[in-house]
């Protein structure tokens, strides 16, 4: 038999088409109807929210190559342009689905209370209501760009709504032809999307720049307007500063944040129907070929639909409420100190609930002969009891060494302000590493116990963010084993510049040998698989983009190893090929949380190892960040992921499975019905039920968001 | 002395190296089992020693930067609330014109105190580690062994027989000093390697004269360029922190550094530059050396001069804890003898007689520190049976003693103790004795070995009036002779002597003299009291 060639562009997908289909994914939760209305919103909102990020930044550096005339494919064969073409179809088609969706989903609320009304459906009360509201409301805020204001084209931020209008003067000159005017109205964005509307019963409303298009003759008095389009752009927000040291960086960043407005327009969505004369002038000012505008059926920006589902009431039109459980692991154990002398512990968010993490930083702030606390921080919540007890923990002069990091995106602004917070109590921030993000998760605490110290970490895929900790599934390990606390002091010296790297007693660390380490498992697995027992590997990430891990997961699929992967997201590797990856299956699972979790397992020929890591396997993961890669060792706790990994595999109503062609389908079902969140929030329920205090936490909700 | 064992405060020491490629610092705290915890190893590098080899004084921005480093680790230190800290260094800062002002600089900035430690200690430091290290893993007793430690300003020699430090001595093989040689940066791979081995050729040469190093059967490299070695091309042994590397495996690794620049080797390694160019040197320096000595492999030990500082300090630590220890025990005992009205002085004098005649006899027992512990206390306590009454006061005493509570002192201490002084006088030992039967035989050896030592500390001040101070022992093949100043008469002791001396006789073979000190020689055992 010939040797394949693994480096062949046919046997790996394109990276930003297989985002797409991960967004598709998500598109098709928004469609289901086994989904909950308000839920489907939501699906369909982030279909939104994802399409903007990709815009400005996947796009955006597309565009950036050809603008540099960087004409090398990428490694599935693909030139900036052929990808840019692609993913134009695809996303319009994507658009137009999610339209038809909205459209759906918006008749089936309705039915259950809450309507969102088009323009066309107002009945001649809202009509009038709704004039009145905008004469009161909206109009007094308003701040139209004449075409006085529109030369030279002003910075139109992005991701916001405007009107364009072409003006016709009521009143001109005898036998003159009356010259055609051109405004733009931007939608206030302090003024609520969603207007209720009086109606008889339920909740009815209209979306405010259909309330201001439909009365901008009062703003334009003395006009007639013959056409007008709601728009919307999405810019370039590559980020690129320049990292000469630390406090600098901090400028840098808020200058990013300003730089961001000014960068080049990489989407201009239109209102399906727009009239020509209008959508030709919008192109020319604002730079944007036919490949980046996109004209849609209703709602311009469905991201607001998240304001509908988050929403009080409307209960029956939502997830029934999944309260996390007490983990199973603290079942029994009243003082966290003493319980993790003697053992490790799991823990399964959003299942289980995050707050032994919140306890455990708490206990640390408040607790004596706690010495000294260091912590990374990346996506944070604004009010994050975590920050708080740090800042206290501080406060009452603890060590408390905090690395903020400032690149997570999009989150800059936040980020540097809870860093000065932090720095005000006391703490000694770092604000991140010139050049890496630290992506990395871990928690340190070092403690004064009766004749030694005792140090403490907690290690995790998902961010410290009790917000999103509740809507992410995430893996944490908190664990006081001393070659393991060792390596996360190390780590720190390494993240505040103390010491060089010394070496690591069961860590693994990326940039410096994550790959590595990553291509030697699956190289062990590969010599230690043979024919009667093959070699397993079981792998659950976000997403798999590196390309020599892929090849090396060709590789072992050849020697006969089987190959299990759950990827929720971006997946260039192509699975059942024959001769090439036909040991390979893949499968994305898209459900009511985030699949966030990066666990992996290899079989070892029987020594099975079990580790998790906040890195996916991206090259930006592996080359770009700080990563950590931690054994699981606790026999106990190996069993449960390998039941958790399991769980994955079986399931037959939210899973997808990736298809040689780039394309998901369902995963056929024989039998019962296995939905794997479902599962694994029963098990919890089950676990807890165990619990001799009988502790199901009820808790009341204090904030929409929550 | 600190009470730090009774609060259960941790232990943590921490040892600074200031070196010639880098600081570092290691934080280990001394566990209650005696183990040592490394809580942190932390490394920065800063070229000390090409500012003091190159132009014999460390420049203001290398001081600049070794004390930005040190306030660093101050933060660590301060954050472990370390009670102890040994800060070194070594020949970069040695040998550097303006050693004085930099040892200031530090000691203000970081509040460090650093101590310059010479060639010979550091050897000894290291090799200490390193024994410790290797414990009985490999067999060191059998025969020489060569320990080579490339460091950046020499080369630490060891030679070992039998396990021990036979000749140590520092060398001319620093691999910065080597660098130095290569005056540009223009040289070849090539070229620049044929002007070390050149170099180092010389000076093995002049090794050899001095040591025997042809006859070594072990050769152990210490240095982080070794291990950096073994790193790669090593394998590891599952015990005592070694690896292992063949000399055709090591040879074959030295030409593969050797064909790249310095530049290449950091970014091929994903190594510092600062250690990637001391890395060739060294390695042609192990591999000369290694060759000098046709031993088959090299083992590379993963311990360092820090390890030695650390066990040092641990080990010192340890001394004061069983000091501790051992002063609650003698004053616990002190409690029960008053609790009797014993004759303190003389119940205080037959103790350190006691002790100062087992320290003479301890090749005769081999017992441990433990045991003349034991000793002491038997001597405070032997007479506090007379409390009951004097007629088998003995016998009193033991049961006196064995019904008490001796703080620190387990329970089969405790028997050890109340039957040596039930054996003070009258019968020895005997096997109609139940109390001593039930203890294991090797218990009733130390029992019998204490006693007979008690009965002849006891004689010795038979009168209770301590006159027996000023002695000297002479221990001959069958005869121990206790030489005594300044006495009229010994008639009483010696007939005291006489009557107890019989069990000492028993148990050691030896006969137990009396004589006047007018022509005692000197003795030439040093011994201690407890006191």
């Amino acid at each position: 038999m010939k040797k394949k060639n693994l480096d062949a562009a046919e046997l790996y997908l394109n990276r930003e088409l297989s985002w797409l289909e991960f967004n598709d994914r998500v598109l098709r939760e928004g469609m289901a109807a086994d989904v909950p209305p308000l839920e489907r919103a939501k699906f369909l909102s982030i279909v939104s929210s994802n399409l903007d990020e990709f815009f400005m930044i996947r796009v955006a550096g597309l565009k950036q190559r050809i603008a540099a005339k960087v004409s090398r494919p990428d490694s599935s064969g693909m030139t900036a342009a052929q990808q840019l073409a692609a993913i134009h179809e695809r996303v319009t088609r994507m658009m137009s689905e999610q339209a038809e969706a909205i459209g759906e989903v918006s008749a089936i609320l309705g039915r259950g209370g809450l309507c969102l009304l088009r323009a066309e459906d107002w009945t001649t009360e809202q009509r009038r209501f709704l004039k009145s509201y905008f004469a009161t409301g909206v109009l007094p805020v308003l701040t139209p760009l004449g075409a006085e204001d529109l030369e030279p084209f002003p910075l139109l931020p992005g991701l916001k709504l405007y009107l364009a209008l072409l003006l016709a003067p009521l009143e001109h000159a005898e036998g003159e032809e009356p010259a055609a005017k051109v405004a733009i109205v931007p939608v206030p964005a302090a003024l609520p999307r969603f207007i209720t509307m009086p109606t008889t019963k339920g909740v009815c409303l209209a979306r405010l720049e259909e309330v201001m298009a439909a009365n901008m003759e009062m703003l334009f008095t003395g006009y007639r307007i013959e056409a007008s389009l709601v728009f919307r752009i999405a810019r370039d927000a590559d980020i690129a500063v320049e990292e000469e040291d630390a406090a600098e960086l901090m400028e840098a960043m808020q200058e990013a944040i300003l730089e961001r407005r000014r960068r080049a327009v990489v989407q201009l969505t239109l209102s399906a129907g727009a009239d020509p004369r209008l959508k030709k002038w919008l192109m020319g000012e604002l730079k944007v070929g036919p490949q980046d505008v996109y004209e849609v059926e209703g709602m311009l920006d469905p991201s607001v639909l998240m304001q509908l589902a988050g929403r009080p009431g409307f209960d029956e039109l939502k997830y029934p409420d999944w309260p996390p459980q007490r983990s199973r692991d603290m079942i029994g154990h009243e003082d966290l100190w003493s319980t993790l002398q003697e053992q490790d512990l799991l823990l399964f968010h959003p299942y289980e609930s995050f707050d032994p993490v919140i306890q455990l930083v708490s206990m640390a702030a408040d607790d004596p002969n706690v010495l000294a606390i260091k912590q990374t921080l990346y996506r944070t919540s604004g009010d994050s009891p975590i920050v708080a007890a740090l800042a206290r923990a501080a406060e009452k002069g603890k060590q408390v060494t905090v690395l903020v990091e400032l690149k997570a995106r999009f989150d800059e602004a936040k980020n540097v302000q809870w860093a000065r917070k932090l720095e005000d109590a006391g703490c000694y921030v770092i604000y991140g590493i010139a050049g890496y993000k630290t992506h990395a998760k871990a928690l340190l605490i070092v403690r004064r116990e009766a004749h030694r110290v005792r140090r403490y970490a907690h290690l995790s895929t998902g961010n410290y963010n009790d917000k999103t900790a509740k809507l992410y599934s995430d893996l944490g390990l908190m664990t006081s084993d001393s070659d393991m606390t060792g390596d996360v002091a190390s780590f720190f010296n390494l993240l505040t510049g103390y010491s060089q790297v010394v070496g690591w007693n069961k860590l693994v660390i990326a940039p410096t040998g994550l790959r590595q380490r990553f291509l030697d498992l699956i190289d062990r697995e590969i010599q230690a698989s043979t024919p009667d027992r093959p070699g397993l590997i079981i792998a659950k990430l976000n997403s798999l983009q590196d390309k020599r891990i892929c090849r090396a997961l060709y590789e072992a699929s050849q020697a006969g190893v089987r190959v299990q992967l759950n990827v929720r997201g971006i997946c260039c590797l192509r699975p059942g090929v024959p001769d090439v990856s036909e040991n390979i299956e893949v499968v994305s699972i898209v459900d009511r949380y985030l699949e966030h979790a990066r666990i992996f397992y290899f079989r070892n020929g029987g020594h099975e190892e079990f580790y998790m890591s906040s890195a996916d396997w991206m090259v930006r993961n592996l080359d770009k960040r700080l990563e950590i890669l931690f054994p699981v060792q606790q026999e106990s706790l190996k069993k449960r992921l390998y039941e958790c990994l399991g769980t994955y595999f079986v399931d037959n109503v939210k899973a997808r499975r990736l298809l040689p062609d780039g394309q998901y389908e369902p995963v056929p079902r024989h039998g019962k019905a296995v939905r794997a969140q479902e599962q694994f929030y029963l098990d919890a329920v089950e676990a807890a039920r165990t619990d001799p205090q009988g502790v199901v936490e009820f808790r009341p909700l204090a904030s929409p968001e929550a | 002395m600190t009470n730090s064992v009774d609060k259960g405060e941790p232990r943590i020491v921490a040892v600074i190296d200031i070196g010639s490629n880098s600081v570092r610092m290691v934080v280990a705290q001394l566990l209650p089992d005696g183990r040592i915890d490394v809580l942190e190893r932390m490394r920065r590098p800063v070229r000390l020693g090409q500012d003091t080899f190159l132009h014999q004084q460390l420049s203001q921005r290398t001081i600049n930067a070794s004390t930005a480093i040190l306030r660093d680790y101050r933060r660590v230190l301060d954050s472990y609330h370390v009670s102890q800290i040994r800060a070194v260094a070594t020949s970069a800062v040695r040998e550097a014109a303006n050693a004085d002002a930099f040892l200031d600089r530090v000691l203000m900035a970081a509040n460090i105190e650093v101590e310059v430690i010479e060639p010979t200690e550091e050897g000894r430091l290291t090799v200490h580690a390193l024994l410790h290290a290797m414990g009985g893993a490999a067999d060191l007793r059998g025969g020489e062994a060569l320990v080579v430690d490339i460091g950046g300003g020499s080369a630490l020699l060891t030679l070992l027989r039998q396990g021990e430090i036979a000749v140590s001595g520092s060398y001319a093989l620093g691999s910065i000093r080597l660098q130095e040689i290569l005056a540009t940066d223009q040289e070849s791979p090539d070229r620049a390697a044929d002007l070390l081995r050149h170099q180092i050729a010389g000076t093995v040469g002049a090794i050899r004269n001095s040591l025997p190093i042809g006859e070594v059967g072990q050769f152990i490299a210490v240095g982080g360029d070794a291990r950096f070695a073994a790193a790669q091309v090593g394998r590891r042994l599952p015990t005592a922190d070694l690896s292992t590397i063949g000399v055709q495996e090591f040879d074959k690794f030295v030409e593969k550094c050797v064909s790249h620049t310095a530049a290449e080797l950091a970014r091929i390694h994903a190594i510092p530059f600062a250690d990637a160019e001391t890395l060739v040197p060294a390695l042609l320096g192990y591999q000369a050396l290694l060759k000098a000595t046709k031993v088959e492999q090299m083992l590379v030990s993963d311990v360092s001069m820090r390890d030695g500082l650390l066990l040092d300090m641990t080990q010192s630590l340890k001394a004061e804890e069983a000091a501790t220890i051992r002063n609650s025990i003698i004053q616990s005992a002190k409690g029960i003898g008053e609790k009797y009205h014993y004759d303190a002085r003389h119940s205080q004098h037959v103790a350190d007689l006691a002790v100062r005649i087992f320290d003479v006899m301890h090749n005769e027992h081999r017992l441990s520190d433990h045991e003349r512990l034991l000793l002491y206390v038997a001597g405070l306590l032997h007479e506090v049976g007379m409390y009951v009454a004097s007629s088998s006061h003995h016998k009193h005493s033991y049961y006196l003693i064995a019904n008490s509570e001796v703080f620190g002192l387990r329970r089969a201490d405790l028997m050890v103790v109340a039957l040596a002084a039930r054996y003070h006088r009258r019968s020895p030992p005997k096997r109609t004795h139940p109390e001593y039967m039930v203890l294991p035989r090797e218990k009733r050896m130390i029992v019998s070995k204490l006693s007979a030592i008690l009965r002849v500390a006891d004689a010795l001040d038979r009168g209770h009036a301590q006159q027996i101070r000023d002695v000297r022992f002479e221990l001959l093949p069958n005869e121990l002779i206790i030489y005594v100043s300044g006495l009229p008469d010994l008639m009483l002791e010696r007939r005291a002597l006489a009557a107890k001396a019989d069990l000492f006789g028993d148990v050691y073979g030896q006969r137990v003299r009396l004589e006047e000190a007018d022509v005692a020689p000197v003795d030439l055992r040093p011994t201690e009291s407890l006191q």
